[in-house]
């Protein structure tokens, strides 16, 4: 197990600069500067260049490796005048803000609305699955069936604006475009969570399916084991073993790919301006959110199998020692 | 059951935790909210509206418009003495001026801001503003080109030393011999000695001071130089060139750009030419004051902080560069560099009556009342939040339910819509409410009088026009990117294809927004005293008459037209952006049109804006969408543009006797006769010339409920200060 984790971390950082590495020469080619305005007035251009240069727009390797050395704080280390541990560098759209800045106040929004939209996405998944996979083929089953379809088919620019018109124009029970309380964080995480619960139901159900057709469960019914104890207390254990491999990349995806959803909400996330900042080539801004969503992935990948591997002893993972 | 229980109670206490450490502020007084979160709070490098909207509250210019009828008041300091030429003002600032950390604001201020705007390192969008003032444009080159030298090593071949050169190497050398010891790492050749060189270097400068050519003569007899050179081009004695350059750059804009203090209180600025609109310019954001201690991150002792405090920074010897934390000098480039975290809480100093108390990264600003500010009772409201939502949608189900007080941009799919329901309301109440406008109430007032709006009304939504003009460019140049002949060379064919356009129609069957159409650039009746001219109105038979005449015409009876050769009109390559529907719409109904009308064939191209922009910078197009906003209250502020070498001319358009009226109006003194020319030149372009299309005045859209929100100026320029902005909300 130590052994594994070991070499997960020593590979962690290889990968982080390959994706730093494409992810950087994808963000160089997009066309425009950053610097200016798309409209209005155009300053001189030697004052463009100039511009530039001072931010090292101008030569591609030069950016790369002055990037990169800033942050992993190489030149802090090697104790550069004005340099700083983990610097990502000024937004270069926004340059009164630096991306540590911009990451620190808004990294959390996402990943509390992402965290949150997982745990609503569990209970609703779960529960979903549970009803819908103890009876196959009933009507409940059915009803299940239908409601999943919606949450995988229904864009979320849709779900989102219908829930601010009826949950919050109409009956005025939750607040628009506000972040702060567990009242605002309702409806986006809702929002955020339907596909990722409707995933999950079918996991669940066809897990409940397997398991309630499996000895152990008919060995307890013979006990006389009453059904709700053997579906919650033996059954939904094992069933429930594929969603907890899938909660691991689907946290990645809620905490990351919430930009529609925060712009419906007008949630302060960093999704949203993660997008704005690829249309505006704000580069330090790009890199610096892949920079750091990328390393959280990593963990998060290991931490899901270290899980796994405490939850049910008798898995074993690839690359680890077989004892 | 645990070990599944376990993951989930603790995301459920780090959900916990993370909602307890981010808390929403109190309600304001006034809450506004942004499409866009603002750029910069730094009044120099502004230039978008949203962010111009904050230097009203969070500095004081020298003067202030009032923004009803853009008429000039004092502010910082009291209307000016003007000199009998026009190029001279003396402003008197107030005494009790003060920032908000308690420094009071004197006219060392105001020439350290400007100073600041006009250095090439700043690289503000309004620059060129500055060089109005006397000696700015030359500093501005200079320093430009001291940056180009510096970039550029040194030559190690006596021979291409040029005079530049050698007095850059002559000034860094005797820079170097002047200091106490020699910067680290930096060792003279052996042979040398210090005190010889140092005798060598006063005999050059001193040659230099007799002539140019005569330094050159005699640096090409010191053998020993281009060793010293060559010993020194390294990064410590780079550092010492780079701050020697700024000192100079410091003095010769003190010796060179005429904008003085006489005293503490007292400014002085002598303009290169007469410029009836300077105290125009004095009021726009770009001229407001900043503070200087604070912009570079200066680290006073006590006794230094307090006498800043008591009689003005100026009092002070500016600390090292080491002991100021936002700004450096860039050893590689020698330019001034400057970071920007000034701009927010805890650091920010203003003089204006708000000051910044939150700035949340596209989230929120709150402003709350300036304890430091001359009048205590100035500003309206106590606290402003201002929040920003980004998507036009949200942006109007959130003023629905009542929690914000202004939305400053409604630019919703829906908008036309909307506006049909304002028509109905006010068509509902037509009588009464043309009862009430004769009754003397302004609108909102008298729509704030009438019942509330029924099922499919509304009375909150409110078109203003702007400053600025929707148009399209005709590209001018005599070829083509492709090496063509290019059509619209002709005026001829310009001025037809401007007048075959019926722009009424566009702006009430395709945008839906009923603009006010334009047949001239500048929106009429926005700048006082100066007469629009007609321009060409929509006249189809005059249109193809004129395509005829310049030789254009359906020859063979196809429905085209073609050459007097027969060949037929070049495909008509129309460039817009696709960043909003908006030119999608418009170009595919003048596209409609014009094959329609004129019989020629129109390719659309939508791009996004980033490539649209360069395919115009590029002349890649024949047509293109466009459009403009003024910046200060003079026709220049749009005229410009037609001169051959302005910056932002995408059309070429290049006419000698627009160029050399234009010129002709910067040395005019009498403001009528000059607002008379400049008309005249309206004219020619709009009636003769026509390099681009006018479409409409451009408008933009708010919501607040009449009666609710007061003190919004009407005026185009819609330059609204948030501190005159009161409400009526609980």
């Amino acid at each position: 197990m130590s052994g594994l984790i070991l070499r997960r971390l020593l590979q962690a950082p290889l990968i982080l600069l390959v994706i730093y590495t494409i992810t950087f020469t994808l963000a160089w080619l997009i066309p425009g500067n950053p610097l200016e305005n798309p409209e209005g007035r155009r300053p001189p251009p030697e004052v463009a260049e100039a511009m530039k240069a001072r931010y090292n727009l101008d030569s591609y390797w030069g950016f790369y490796w002055d990037y990169l050395a800033n942050a992993t704080s190489l030149r802090y280390v090697q104790g550069r005048e004005g340099a700083k541990p983990f610097d990502l560098g000024p937004s270069l759209r926004h340059q009164d803000w630096t991306v540590n800045e911009i990451l620190a106040d808004q990294l959390p929004v996402s990943l509390t609305l992402g965290m949150l939209a997982i745990f609503i996405a569990c209970g609703i998944g779960i529960l979903a699955g549970m009803i819908g996979g103890t009876k196959p083929g009933s009507l409940r089953d059915f009803a299940t069936l239908i409601v999943a379809l919606v949450g995988i088919s229904l864009p979320s620019f849709v779900i989102g604006t219908v829930l601010l018109v009826t949950c919050s124009v109409w009956w005025k029970i939750f607040p628009i475009a506000s972040w702060g309380t567990l009242g605002d964080m309702i409806l986006p995480a809702l929002t955020l969570s339907l596909p990722f619960a409707a995933y999950i139901a079918r996991l669940t159900r066809f897990g409940m399916i397997d398991q309630m057709n499996a000895d152990y469960v008919r060995a307890a019914r013979a006990r006389g084991v009453g059904e709700l104890r053997i579906v919650i207390k033996h059954a939904l254990k094992n069933a429930a073993l594929p969603v907890l491999s899938y909660l691991g990349p689907a946290a990645a995806m809620a905490m990351t790919g919430s930009f529609v959803v925060e712009r419906v909400f007008a949630v302060p996330g960093i999704g949203q301006h993660f997008v704005d900042a690829v249309l505006s080539k704000d580069l330090t801004l790009i890199m610096g959110v892949v920079i750091v969503y990328s390393t959280l992935l990593v963990c998060f990948n290991l931490l899901v199998d270290v899980l796994y591997h405490w939850i049910d002893p008798r898995i074993t993972l690839a690359g680890s020692p077989t004892t | 059951m645990v070990r599944i229980v376990a993951p989930a109670l603790t995301l459920l206490v780090v959900l916990a935790l993370a909602l307890y450490l981010d808390a929403t502020p109190p309600r304001a007084d006034l809450v506004l909210v942004n499409r866009n979160d603002a750029f910069t709070l730094d009044p120099q490098r502004m230039s978008w509206m949203q962010d111009l909207r904050f230097a009203s509250a969070l500095y004081e210019p020298l003067l202030r418009w009032d923004n009803t009828d853009f008429s000039i008041h004092p502010a910082a300091a009291a209307l000016p003495e003007v000199s009998d030429d026009h190029r001279t003002y003396t402003f008197h600032l107030r005494h009790d001026g003060r920032w908000s950390n308690g420094d009071p604001v004197t006219a060392h201020d105001f020439i350290a801001s400007w100073r600041r705007a006009l250095l090439p390192d700043t690289a503000a969008d309004y620059s060129g503003m500055f060089m109005l003032i006397e000696g700015g444009e030359a500093f501005f080159t200079w320093r430009m080109q001291r940056l180009a030298e510096f970039g550029a090593d040194l030559p190690d071949d006596a021979t291409l030393i040029t005079p530049e050169v050698a007095q850059r190497v002559v000034g860094r050398l005797f820079h170097l011999l002047a200091q106490p010891a020699l910067p680290e790492g930096i060792a003279l050749p052996p042979a040398l000695d210090r005190e010889a060189l140092q005798r060598e270097m006063r005999r050059l400068l001193e040659a230099a001071d007799r002539s140019r050519t005569s330094l050159i003569s005699e640096l090409e007899q010191s053998t020993r130089l281009l060793e010293v050179v060559a010993a020194l081009d390294d990064e410590s004695s780079r550092t010492v060139e780079a701050h020697w350059l700024w000192d100079q750059t410091m003095a010769r804009f003190r010796d060179t750009v005429r904008v003085t203090a006489p005293d503490d209180f007292t400014l002085r600025v002598h303009l290169a030419r007469p410029a009836p609109y300077f105290l125009d310019l004095v009021c726009f954001g770009a001229f407001h004051p900043v503070h200087r201690p604070t912009v570079e991150g200066w680290q006073l002792n006590a006794s230094d902080l307090a006498l800043a405090n008591d009689r003005g920074w100026h009092m002070v010897v500016p600390p090292p560069f080491e002991a100021r934390r936002w700004v450096t000098i860039n050893p590689q480039t020698a330019r001034f560099e400057q970071r920007h975290d000034w701009t927010k809480p805890p650091y920010h100093v203003g003089n204006g009556p708000y000051v910044l108390r939150t700035w949340r990264y596209k989230r929120d600003i709150l402003l709350e009342r300036n304890a430091q500010y001359h009048t205590p009772d100035f500003a309206r409201c106590d606290r402003i939040l201002a929040v920003v939502i980004n998507d036009p949608n949200t942006a109007v189900l959130a003023f629905e339910t009542g929690r914000f007080d202004w939305l400053t941009d409604v630019s919703a799919e829906y908008l036309p819509d909307m506006l049909a329901q304002r028509k109905a309301y006010e068509a509902a109440h037509a009588e009464d409410l043309r009862a009430l406008l004769a009754g003397g109430m302004n609108i909102d007032e008298a729509l704030s009088a009438l019942p509330p709006p029924q099922e499919g009304q509304r009375r909150n939504i409110h078109v203003f026009p702007t400053f600025g003009t929707d148009f399209y460019s005709f590209n001018c140049r005599p070829t083509l990117s492709n090496g063509h002949a290019n059509p619209f060379a002709s005026a001829a064919v310009r001025r037809a294809f401007a007048r075959s356009i019926d722009k009424q129609a566009i702006v009430d069957n395709v945008t839906r927004l009923h603009e006010p159409v334009a047949n001239t650039f500048i929106p009429p009746h926005t700048i006082a005293g100066y007469e629009s001219p007609e321009g060409l109105a929509y006249d189809l038979q005059a249109a193809r008459r004129e395509l005829a005449a310049a030789g254009w015409d359906d020859r063979d009876g196809d429905g085209l037209i073609e050459d007097e050769r027969g060949n037929p009109f070049p495909v008509i390559d129309l460039l817009y952006s696709t960043n909003t529907s908006r030119y999608k719409w418009i170009s595919l109904e003048l596209k409609a049109q014009w094959e329609k009308t004129l019989g020629v064939r129109v390719q659309l191209r939508g791009k996004d804006s980033k490539f649209y922009k360069d395919d115009l910078i590029k002349g890649d197009f024949m047509i293109a969408r466009g459009r403009w906003y003024g910046d200060y209250g003079d026709p220049t502020t749009f005229l410009n543009i037609f001169h051959t070498l302005d910056g932002n001319n995408d059309r070429k358009f290049s006419d000698p006797m627009i160029d050399e009226m234009l010129e002709d109006a910067d040395r005019i003194v009498d403001p009528q006769a000059r607002l008379a020319l400049l008309s005249e030149i309206e004219r020619l372009l709009f009636e003769e010339h026509m390099p681009l299309m006018p479409i409409c005045q451009l408008v933009q859209v708010y919501m607040y409920e009449p009666g609710n929100v007061h003190g919004l100026s009407r005026h185009p320029r819609l330059s609204q200060f948030l501190w005159q902005i009161e409400t009526e909300s609980p």
